[in-house]
């Protein structure tokens, strides 16, 4: 583990240079500790290429996981409040949230885009999920398609 | 490890305009959002699109979503009640529903009873014909004929109300197989048979455990429940105080261990609480009393949030209750009067664990080991029980009446 001061470089996918507090991101992404645990980070040369990332989702991400490491005392609920702001977020936004916490492998953050997702669609009717979801082709031939809706009318 | 993260993931760093975001998801990050979606919900799903059709439809995502989902298992109650009309009791909101269960109506049949559950099917009997295994979520059940039992019989028109000592139902993991155990009487009350139908199989076998001598009617319940791996009868009045009867399905065979605590009441029978074998008896008086079995064998206390439900039938009416594993009521609600009649107590109900699960393949196994395994010495088990006795309050009013079980 580093010491909270060092700080590292994080490399966005239009090579924009964001530096964080080493501890943050150790914290919170598996990949960047394991980097930094075996000494293959170099503070005098190394930034971190995330070329799948780019700026704005990667400056959210550094958001998350700095709120989560000096608030991790905070209560539940202004926590929950916290989360659930922080991904008021359109579907393209979520979207790349979540490419970016699973490749970083941030679990809380995975975890609450999986959630957010989960809630997205639960409950929610067949018709109601095909919109959030903007799914236009279901891949069901009509056949298939208007024996399900025969079948489960209330689903739909 | 060099000074950078490999870029193995193609750059995906926004959506394409015309695609939804469940068309670029990649397929396991839908897996991990559909585990912690219950069973109930991910059914209705299925109808979302193809793909997620195939997905919630595959057998090792039923498995682990079994095994492994994050949501609490969600338990259901089926109630087949006198007139052979099932419900389906949700155990979050005691709500009753009346369903269809598989089977046609048009002969009426007043005999039909729920014998047992198993990873989200059920056993039903459908006296005389024909057992049935049923996925209620599903949908899918399969019928198992007796007629291989009742042309082995030597009497004249088998009747399973009398011949017929104990029902079970369980999973056996070694062979990836479900199993229905029947003991049966052959009419003298003195020779004594034990069949097993596999699913996989699709066939009876017949063979002879050792069971617990002496061995007959109204020794045990004669329907069992299915926990780690075996069936478990409770002893009922009689040769057998306080004990326990099991048969593993992996060895398949009988074994008996006691139970240190004195049941015999006005009604009492085994349940599942809090993921836990639980014993549940009421007095005449209504005072239920309930023991939960706190280590079964080596496998540690398990907590699920959901709690399990107990039917408490009374002479006048019948009630739900709910109970958590500390014994604490959490809810009651009396069963619509319309649908209960004193005294015609043919009505039964098990509570399973919903599960998206299909039948095992339809593969025919060539594996005889099983066969070889009759004749094994009745075992008696010395695992280390511990029970912790909870005495419930009085519910006044009611009393039990349960003859039927």
């Amino acid at each position: 583990m580093g010491s909270p001061l060092k700080k590292i470089m994080l490399c966005s996918s239009e090579k924009e240079i964001f530096s964080v507090e080493e501890q943050v991101m150790v914290q919170h992404s598996v990949i960047i500790n394991n980097m930094i645990e075996d000494g293959s980070y170099n503070y005098e040369e190394s930034k971190i290429p995330l070329d799948c990332v780019d700026s704005k989702t990667l400056k959210k991400v550094i958001d998350y996981c700095t709120y989560h490491t000096h608030h991790h005392n905070d209560n539940q609920e202004d926590l929950e409040a916290w989360d659930a702001q922080f991904l008021n977020v359109d579907s393209n936004g979520l979207y790349d949230l979540l490419m970016a916490a699973n490749y970083l492998e941030i679990r809380n953050l995975l975890d609450l885009i999986y959630r957010t997702i989960k809630n997205m669609i639960k409950g929610k009717k067949i018709d109601e999920i095909r919109r959030i979801l903007n799914i236009k082709d279901h891949g069901f031939t009509p056949e298939e398609e208007e024996q399900n809706r025969k079948e489960y009318p209330h689903f739909y | 490890m060099g000074n950078s993260i490999p870029n193995h993931i193609r750059k995906q760093s926004s959506m394409e305009k015309n695609k939804g975001m469940s068309d670029v998801l990649p397929l396991d990050v839908i897996r991990r959002i559909f585990l912690r979606l219950p069973a109930k919900e991910l059914f209705r799903l299925r109808c979302v699109s193809k793909l997620w059709h195939s997905l919630i439809s595959d057998r090792d995502f039923a498995e682990s979503h079994l095994n492994h989902s994050s949501v609490a298992p969600s338990h259901s109650c089926l109630f087949v009640n006198f007139l052979s009309v099932g419900y389906f009791v949700d155990v979050d909101t005691l709500a009753f529903k009346e369903l269809s269960l598989p089977f046609s109506r048009k002969k009426r049949s007043l005999d039909f009873r729920v014998l047992g559950s198993c990873r989200g099917f059920v056993l039903l009997n459908r006296f005389p014909h024909f057992l049935i295994v049923w996925n209620p979520l599903t949908g899918s059940s399969k019928r198992i004929s007796y007629s291989h039992i009742v042309s082995r019989s030597k009497i004249p028109g088998l009747n399973f109300h009398d011949h017929a000592l104990l029902f079970g139902f369980g999973y056996d993991a070694s062979q990836d197989d479900y199993l229905v155990v029947l003991a049966w009487d052959n009419g003298n009350h003195s020779q004594f048979h034990v069949d097993c139908f596999s699913l996989r199989t699709n066939s009876w076998i017949s063979f002879d455990a050792a069971l617990p001598k002496p061995f007959g009617h109204k020794m045990w319940e004669s329907r069992g429940l299915f926990l780690h791996g075996a069936i478990h009868w409770l002893s009922c009045y009689g040769a057998y105080m306080n004990a326990i009867l099991i048969f593993d399905l992996k060895e398949w065979s009988f074994s008996t261990t006691s139970i240190p605590v004195k049941h015999y009441n006005w009604y009492s029978d085994l349940t599942l609480l809090g993921g836990c074998l639980a014993l549940f008896s009421y007095d005449h008086i209504g005072k239920t009393y309930i023991w939960v079995m706190k280590e079964y064998k080596i496998v540690p206390l398990s907590l699920s949030n959901g709690s399990d439900i107990i039917a408490l039938l009374s002479t006048t009416k019948l009630k739900f209750a709910k109970y958590n594993v500390s014994g604490e009521l959490l809810q009651e609600i009396d069963y619509p009067p319309l649908c209960y009649r004193p005294n015609r107590n043919f009505l039964t109900f098990f509570v399973y664990t919903e599960s998206l699960l299909p039948f095992p393949a339809d593969t025919k196994d060539k594996d005889k080991k099983k066969k070889t395994r009759m004749n094994k010495e009745l075992g008696k088990t010395s695992f280390k029980s511990l029970y912790h006795a909870i005495v419930l309050q009085t519910r006044t009013g009611i009393a039990c009446v349960c003859e039927s079980w």
